[in-house]
């Protein structure tokens, strides 16, 4: 086993990186001059938005981008003074999970589904034991018995390492039978198993809630310690990076803009991209409507919008009342079924006209059921749901079907709510088509309709005739909230709208949701798991926690002073943009 | 506005021929298509010895090998095999598109309705399609011929009976799992009905694999006409058609070799080139290659 050299050995230097890709508008440069080196002991968090290159330059450490498409054009990755691009093959499997060891986005897909949990370990245990054999403590010659022995305590111990309790007889256990947390662990185990010196993390904690998301940084942030690793740190999350990382690098178009300290560049940021991305992330301290975003990878001169003034709230609108919602347990044998799932229990809540009321909760909370019990695609088990004085549980399809048009949802995915097939004046109009069809509009009507919604969200005419897929996120977010408005809605569920989004598409949008809302009077539902976009936005707010109601209030007082147990930790896990406030680096 | 409607449409065409062109076997393929389809539509036009089409008989020209003058040779009635070969074209490739088509709209049609509704409805459509499935297809136009009597039509009818449950399975696979995206929760969140969401959000998005299993699934169709025109149903002579020509020549065989081989070897290449083109119509419309 090498000894760990020196403290402040250069473990990974990228020089000057450029890199193409060819595609169908011929080749694009997508890594230009990204240059940087990390040293032993330090976590290298690398931000940018969709497109920024961030992924591109992980993977090129372990030389992992196909080339073709892709081909460098120059410029060198040197990992512990080795030139990467020009191993052999042969030499990059050693090295991969070996010496890097590399954790994904998805743990959901990034185990293997049919393999027990041990097997999978056991497997790249042996490898790595292949090249290094004192790894596993054994001499040279070992049996194949007790090589598979050795390697199965091996995992054990990583597996205990990174948190899973009762590790030895979890072995045995499928991958199914794991959290998304649990399976981040498993991964990070797995990526650990070779003892490597640099570990690149591809956004490992975008999939998983806030309060999972603080516990693996505090597990990597503990393994740096211990191991004395390099880590670079891929995310899009200022947050993250400001609560973990030691240093930064600001991508943009494939270029490092701005890196250094994480003190330095986020506190003092010096590059107009760095700072417009920091106005971009919503803080307690912000007003409506002062949240400043990005034009053209600059910061945006103003804020977006002014900030409208607004009619108070008025009596209540929405009032949920009692709602009990259960679905069918498994099937279990021939004719007996497993206990019921509970998915909401005795939820109550009311929401006045005019206001903005956030929904926030962890993935499984039962978020997403309530707004589904809400528009009548599920049936609740008990209690009651009005709307304006109208008791939804107790009306029939064709009289509910009048009241779809006063209440509309906009969707958390823009890639998936949108029929592909479809253009985008037939997907706004399309309501208009099922409520206003007996009006019999013209179709220049339609298409005037149309146009004008379009405009309302800030596109144009000239979108009118185009197919999804040619729009960009934000774009396709905006046709949503256009076709939300269509059928002249005064009650709106936004069911997690932004969390697809770059923070600074993410900013415009918010603002464009405030600005509609004071000029067309819309009430707002806003479902989400982020913290600081609900404080921006909503009035009043509400935590549900599996399946119950645990806080509701004003946001501010929830904000300042939270009373129950769940509030207090999820507002704890809130990574703060801020490095200074992260409980990590001040230790 | 026409400006504006071109250019997405076009450029989205530009890109599926240029990842078309990637694979040299599919235009290999949509080449022989091609070719075909121009034969089936020309007939006769198209054929050196029309009159040989149209029954005549020619004793002084019987079985002579392939020549300048009889490109495909004769058969033993004097007739020019490469004037048979082409008008022969016309039938099979009519009777393959036929099957097919309507094959795929049956099929469709209980699909859509076994996978939107699901319950009760699905599993009885479903078993009718396993119970079609378990009655192989060539018996079943065996006995639907001696039951109607031999004939185009018939014959037609009695091959797409046993090809929908195909379609239907795909199908109610398709919107199954269609009915279940966004979208589509969307569209109901609006409060589209069940007609909406089947023809303008789920069916139009499952165009795809249903384009590709019919293209893939022609060259079948030609070949089970073709061999339900050998062992006697269907098209009688002298009407040409490929499975008959071939059934007619094989008392030819070895001797006169051409009169079996060439229509043959028409059945071949109509198979082959579908199914390339079926594999390169995969690639081009798999939604995941698509941005």
């Amino acid at each position: 086993m090498p000894a760990p050299l020196t403290n402040d050995e250069i473990l990974l230097e990228i020089d000057d990186l450029n890199l193409t890709m060819r595609s169908f508008e011929g080749e694009i440069q997508v890594l230009n001059g990204v240059t940087f080196s990390v040293r032993r002991g330090e976590i290298w968090g690398i931000v940018g938005e969709t497109g920024s290159g961030k992924s591109l330059t992980g993977l090129s450490v372990s030389r992992l981008v196909p080339t073709p498409p892709g081909r460098y054009l120059r410029g060198a990755v040197r990992f512990q003074g080795r030139d990467m691009l020009a191993q052999t093959e042969e030499t990059m499997r050693t090295l991969r999970g070996r010496r890097i060891g590399m954790i994904f986005q998805d743990p959901t897909t990034n185990l293997n589904p049919a393999f027990r949990i041990g097997t999978q370990l056991v497997d790249v245990a042996l490898h790595a034991a292949r090249l290094e054999p004192s790894l596993l403590g054994l001499e040279a010659g070992a049996s194949r018995r007790a090589r598979r022995k050795a390697a199965e305590k091996h995992a054990v111990a990583m597996l205990e390492k990174v948190g899973i309790p009762n590790a030895a007889a979890r072995l045995r256990d499928y991958p199914h039978q794991f959290s998304g947390g649990m399976k981040q662990r498993v991964l990070i185990a797995m990526a650990l198993i070779g003892r490597p010196d640099l570990l690149v993390a591809d956004e490992p904690t975008t999939a998983l809630d806030v309060s999972v998301q603080a516990q693996i940084l505090r597990l990597i942030h503990g393994l740096v310690g211990e191991h004395n690793l390099g880590v670079l740190f891929i995310t899009h999350n200022l947050g993250v990076v400001a609560q973990l990382c030691t240093h930064v690098a600001v991508m943009y178009a494939g270029a490092i803009v701005e890196s250094g300290t994480v003190r330095e560049v986020l506190k003092n940021p010096r590059h107009d991209y760095t700072r417009g991305l920091l106005a971009s992330v919503p803080t307690p301290s912000m007003k409506r409507g002062e949240l400043r975003g990005l034009a053209g990878g600059a910061l945006a001169a103003e804020p977006l919008a002014p900030p409208p003034p607004r009619a108070e709230p008025g009596p209540v609108v929405l009032s949920v009342e009692n709602v009990e919602k259960h679905f069918a347990g498994a099937r279990r044998g021939l004719f007996g079924r497993e206990a019921p799932v509970v998915a909401l229990q005795d939820v109550s809540l009311s929401i006045r006209r005019g206001e903005s009321f956030g929904l926030v909760g962890e993935s499984g909370s039962g978020k997403t059921t309530l707004t589904r019990c809400i528009l009548q695609l599920e049936k609740i088990s008990a209690g009651r749901i009005v709307f304006d004085g109208i008791d939804l549980t107790s009306h029939s399809a064709r009289e509910m079907q009048a009241l779809r048009s006063r209440i509309q949802i906009v969707f958390q995915d823009p890639y998936a709510s949108l029929n592909p097939r479809m253009t985008i004046r037939d997907i706004i109009a399309e309501p208009l088509d099922i409520h206003h069809g007996k009006i019999g509009l013209t179709p220049r009507q339609r298409t005037d309709r149309a146009a004008e919604l379009l405009e309302q969200v800030g596109l144009g005419p000239q979108h009118l005739n185009r197919f999804p897929h040619e729009f960009s996120g934000g774009q396709r977010q905006r046709i949503g909230i256009a076709r939300a408005l269509a059928p002249k809605p005064d009650f709106l569920i936004l069911d997690e709208p932004t969390s697809a989004l770059d923070v600074s598409v993410q900013a415009q949008v918010l603002n464009l949701l405030h600005d509609l809302q004071s000029r067309l009077g819309l009430t707002y539902f806003f479902i989400s798991h982020d913290l600081g976009v609900i404080r921006y936005i909503c009035d009043r707010v509400a935590l549900i926690h599996r399946g119950k109601l645990v806080e509701q209030g004003e946001t501010e007082a929830v904000f300042t002073n939270p009373r129950s147990d769940y509030a207090k930790m999820l507002l704890a896990a809130m990574p703060d943009p801020d490095p200074d406030r992260s409980p990590l680096l001040r230790a | 506005m026409s400006g504006t409607t071109a250019h997405p449409r076009l450029e989205s065409w530009r890109r599926g021929l240029y990842r078309f062109r990637q694979s040299w076997v599919s235009v290999l393929g949509l080449v022989i298509v091609m070719v075909l389809l121009v034969l089936a539509v020309g007939g006769d036009a198209l054929a050196p010895y029309p009159q040989h089409v149209a029954g005549m008989v020619d004793t002084k020209a019987r079985l002579l090998a392939p020549s300048a003058t009889y490109w495909f040779g004769t058969n033993e009635l004097g007739q020019d095999v490469l004037s048979l070969v082409i008008a022969g074209s016309r039938i099979s490739m009519l009777a393959g598109v036929a099957v097919v088509v309507a094959g795929a709209a049956f099929g469709v049609f209980v699909g859509a309705i076994a996978g939107f509704f699901g319950g009760w409805l699905d599993e009885a459509l479903m078993r009718i399609a396993d119970l079609k499935l378990t009655v192989p297809g060539l018996i079943l136009a065996m006995a639907v011929a001696a039951a109607l009597g031999p004939g185009i039509g018939n014959m037609i009818f009695a091959i797409a009976l046993s090809w929908w449950p195909g379609y239907a399975r795909l199908v109610r696979g398709e919107v199954m799992a269609k009915r279940e995206e966004t979208f589509v929760v969307a569209a109901r969140a609006m409060g589209a009905g069940n007609a909406r969401l089947l023809w303008r959000h789920i069916l139009p998005n499952i165009l795809s694999p249903i384009i590709v299993k019919m293209s893939l699934d022609m060259g079948f169709a030609i070949l089970t006409v073709a061999s339900l025109g050998f062992i006697g149903i269907g098209v009688k002579p002298p009407t040409p058609e490929w499975g008959s020509l071939l059934s007619v020549a094989r008392t030819n065989m070895p001797d006169y070799w051409w009169t079996a081989i060439f229509p043959g070897l028409a059945i071949f290449l109509a198979v082959f080139g579908f199914n390339l083109l079926g594999d390169g119509l995969r690639d081009l419309l798999d939604p995941k290659a698509r941005r």
